[in-house]
């Protein structure tokens, strides 16, 4: 099958089948999204170009990266990106670690904490949030710290971090359904 | 491994690192319950996502995919063998002083063949290796090798005539160890292939929780 016009599903079942005609597919209906959340972690064009075709290519060269249970092709691919850019991102900021031990300045400094939250649904969920579960959520989303670095940083027990964060997700999640009251 | 429970929210929000990631994905590839979860979680940093600023890739970046797609393809219709041969010579230049033997590659080969990317990366020589070594000289003589890419995102361990089945181990920079993988035996030879994009430095073959060898491995 070779279709433009094919429906979520199809499209999933397909690609999760790796019949090629789905990677095209996909690329064209996700292209925008996948860049962004590439570019909007790396701020460098060239970077965040080469995160989504790296990343593309591993998840197509591995069967089983994607399955349909996993859920929606597009947020498969949207979380697969943004977490291969701010691997991406740490890795620059363990080499710039380094050289600055090293004694050597570093190219370029451009880990940023961008200005937030632009899109009002987005920023009355997160405001919504209880103050402990908004502060993990946002240094791991914006920060790009692991669940390790933020409970150092917040001086509490790993555990309770985790469990924060799953629930300020949860109910982002909920608040930003379409239809979802906020 | 057990099930993701709350790890869920922290991989989508991208919280987790490399290992810890390669480690769920592991586990969600065959668990539907926990890769429905994952789904959730995903669809709802999604949601985020999509708030933060859109903007759109340059052309040449399909043009580029499809090239990569294309260069990979080829190779394997036309000629099914070439992986094959590439595998055998990067492992005989890397291992041939150790005593492997060509059907050692075969037994490689038939874990690897179906990964283009890897197939590529073995086909452009951007592969080292090291071997283990016994932590005491009085353990039996075992001939065990780890094959590795220098950009650090792959690694295969062969371990020939293994007492049992081995356990692969990443030895932390603090010295703790994170179970990695587990030797399949193939024959007289245990191998396991892990796809972790990690850079290494150590790793430590383990028996019913003693370390019996380790390696030490380079990267540029």
């Amino acid at each position: 099958m070779s279709s433009t016009h094919a429906d979520d599903p199809t499209l999933e079942r397909a690609f999760a089948a790796r019949e090629r005609w789905a990677f095209d597919e996909a690329y064209a209906r996700f292209s925008g999204l996948l860049y962004s959340a590439a570019y909007n972690v790396l701020h460098a064009r060239e970077d965040a170009e080469d995160c989504v075709h790296d990343a593309l290519l591993r998840v197509w060269n591995n069967p089983s990266a994607y399955s349909t249970e996993r859920g929606t092709l597009r947020s498969f691919l949207a979380v697969c990106v943004r977490n291969a850019a701010i691997s991406r991102i740490r890795a620059t900021q363990t080499r710039a670690g380094a050289q600055r031990r090293a004694g050597v300045e570093p190219e370029a400094e451009f880990v940023e904490f961008p200005d937030v939250i632009e899109q009002s649904r987005l920023r009355t969920a997160i405001a919504a949030l209880p103050d402990e579960q908004r502060e993990p959520l946002l240094l791991a989303y914006y920060g790009y710290k692991t669940h390790v670095q933020i409970a150092d940083a917040l001086a509490t027990p790993l555990g309770t971090i985790k469990s924060r964060i799953a629930q300020a997700v949860r109910k982002l999640g909920h608040a930003m359904q379409p239809g979802a009251a906020t | 491994m057990n099930h993701i429970d709350d790890s869920a929210e922290l991989y989508a929000l991208g919280a987790l690192d490399d290992l810890e990631r390669r480690r769920i994905d592991a586990h969600v590839a065959t668990c539907a319950p926990c890769a429905r979860l994952l789904g959730d979680a995903e669809l709802a940093v999604t949601h985020a996502i999509e708030a933060d600023p859109q903007y759109e890739p340059s052309l040449a970046l399909r043009s580029r995919l499809a090239g990569s797609l294309e260069a990979m393809q080829p190779k394997a219709r036309r000629a099914p063998q070439a992986g094959w041969i590439a595998i055998a010579a990067a492992f005989a230049i890397l291992a041939l002083p150790t005593g492997f033997l060509a059907r050692d590659y075969m037994v490689m080969h038939a874990y690897i063949a179906s990964d283009q990317m890897l197939m590529q990366k073995m086909a452009n020589g951007s592969l080292a290796s090291a071997t283990f070594q016994p932590m005491k000289p009085s353990m039996p003589a075992m001939s065990a090798h780890v094959m590795y890419a220098k950009s650090g995102d792959f690694y295969a361990v062969v371990v020939k005539h293994p007492m049992r089945s081995l356990q692969v181990a990443y030895v932390r920079p603090d010295g703790t160890m994170e179970t990695i993988g587990k030797l399949e035996m193939q024959g007289d030879m245990g191998v396991a292939v892990m796809p972790i994009d990690h850079k290494m430095l150590k790793l430590a073959l383990i028996d019913g929780g003693d370390v019996v060898a380790e390696a030490n491995l380079a990267f540029d």
